[in-house]
């Protein structure tokens, strides 16, 4: 069982939260802000949309927490509630599934799949947020969060064909703009 | 799925599941805000819930109950015939000026045949400029003293007397008015004009005795007609000549169909 600062334990920080305790939800956001942030940057264009996510995600998450049984980890719960705030962010902001790409890659792009091992965190994030709407978060919930095609389509209201050349095509972008810019900053170009 | 997509997404996961970013202090802020927004909505709910169906109340009444204009429950002093009459306090004339009213009121019944008594019946009051007329110059009326005729205008008229007839124009609207339907000198209009509202009650009542159930529809009637004082009902139905009833008109407040019309 993990244990914060003050001794409090996750679970006796829910159940305080729960109370409507603000100290204890202030905790609790400490505890995993900058975490969920970074799962919010995947799905924003900047930090300060993802910071709106963020917001939007942790008012949910105060909301409902007396729906958490304690059946899985809390920061999975957590997690879930932000990516699905991310999506319904896009959704009210009308941005979702834009086709128009920055720059639209060629079907056979760069077939270098440890492209990445160069780049930090912070590049990838990047080129992540450089794709349009549609095609980020499709990466996201299959590549990173690990959802199948099927689920994507429920979660997003598209079909599993939609969610499939989307993730190809985001693949096939994010192979050229990391050998783009790997080249520019190690010296060579793929 | 060939490998090097999948080798390509581990690639991404590996790097991106440990990346935190510490959020700017204004998040926290909008937090608390957006939370106490949250419960200020939520307490307010079920307030605004019960002023929300309030107002759909006040709005149906509106709708559906009954006006007081019907002619069955009419104060006594908006009547038009009293209206009609008392100029007559301060006018210099003696005999008041009576005006035919240029608009018939026609209560709401629904057969032809009370439709005819009805019509008779409102007529009344505008012949009671009648006296002035030669057609009453050899009534007997004329050779009956003062008393007599107070005593014969205070007898409440038989409604069995009166004859359902249509006005025509080319008739004059009386029904050979006898010296009971003349207004005596001593009655003071006023007197008068309660005797005619009287008489209209009297009438009323005897009507609705008159009228039997022979049909569904005179039964959805007269019990539409119990619930619903509006002038329109809520559902109306007519007997044709044959007998039988049907579906005349409908009332739902906004929507009205009437037939015939």
């Amino acid at each position: 069982m993990m244990f914060l600062e003050k001794k409090y334990s996750i679970d006796e920080l829910v159940k305080r939260c729960k109370a409507g305790e603000r100290k204890a939800q202030e905790m609790l956001y400490q505890q995993f802000a900058s975490k969920m942030l970074g799962v919010c940057c995947r799905y924003a264009t900047d930090k300060m949309e993802a910071e709106d996510m963020m917001q939007n995600g942790f008012i949910r998450v105060f909301q409902k927490i007396e729906d958490f049984r304690g059946e899985g980890s809390f920061e999975g719960w957590i997690r879930r509630i932000m990516v699905h705030c991310s999506i319904e962010y896009y959704r009210k902001h009308n941005k979702m599934m834009q086709l128009v790409d920055l720059d639209e890659a060629g079907s056979e792009a760069a077939s270098n799949p440890l492209a990445t091992a160069k780049l930090a965190a912070e590049d990838l994030i990047l080129l992540i947020q450089q794709l349009s709407p549609g095609y980020r978060i499709v990466f996201n919930l299959y590549a990173i969060e690990g959802y199948s095609h099927r689920e994507i389509a429920a979660i997003v209201g598209i079909t599993e064909g939609a969610s499939k050349s989307q993730l190809s095509r985001a693949r096939s972008i994010l192979r050229e703009q990391v050998i783009k810019m790997e080249g520019k900053k190690y010296g060579y170009a793929g | 799925m060939d490998m090097q997509d999948k080798e390509f997404d581990q690639a991404f996961r590996s790097k991106l599941e440990g990346f935190d970013v510490e959020p700017s202090a204004k998040v926290w802020l909008g937090i608390t805000g957006g939370l106490k927004s949250a419960k200020r909505r939520a307490t307010l709910q079920p307030w605004l819930s019960i002023a929300a169906g309030i107002v759909v109340l006040i709005g149906l009444s509106i709708l559906f109950i009954p006006k007081k204009t019907d002619t069955h429950t009419t104060p006594p002093v908006k009547n038009p015939v009293a209206k009609v009459v008392q100029p007559v306090k301060t006018a210099h004339s003696v005999v008041p000026p009576l005006v035919r009213p240029s608009v018939i009121p026609v209560p709401p019944f629904k057969t032809k045949k009370n439709l005819e008594i009805t019509r008779y019946r409102d007529t009344r009051p505008a012949n009671l400029n009648v006296p002035k007329n030669a057609d009453t110059a050899g009534s007997p009326a004329k050779e009956l003293n003062n008393a007599d005729r107070q005593l014969m205008a205070d007898v409440p008229r038989q409604p069995a007397n009166l004859k359902p007839v249509v006005p025509d124009k080319a008739i004059p609207l009386t029904l050979n008015p006898g010296f009971d339907q003349l207004p005596a000198p001593g009655i003071k209009p006023d007197k008068l004009a309660s005797q005619t509202r009287t008489d209209h009650q009297n009438d009323s009542v005897l009507v609705r005795q008159r009228h039997k159930i022979r049909n569904f529809g005179d039964l959805v009637n007269v019990v539409v007609d119990k619930l619903d004082k509006r002038k329109d009902k809520v559902v109306q139905f007519a007997d044709d000549e044959d007998g039988d009833s049907h579906l005349t008109g409908v009332n739902l407040g906004i929507v009205k169909i009437k037939k015939g019309e």
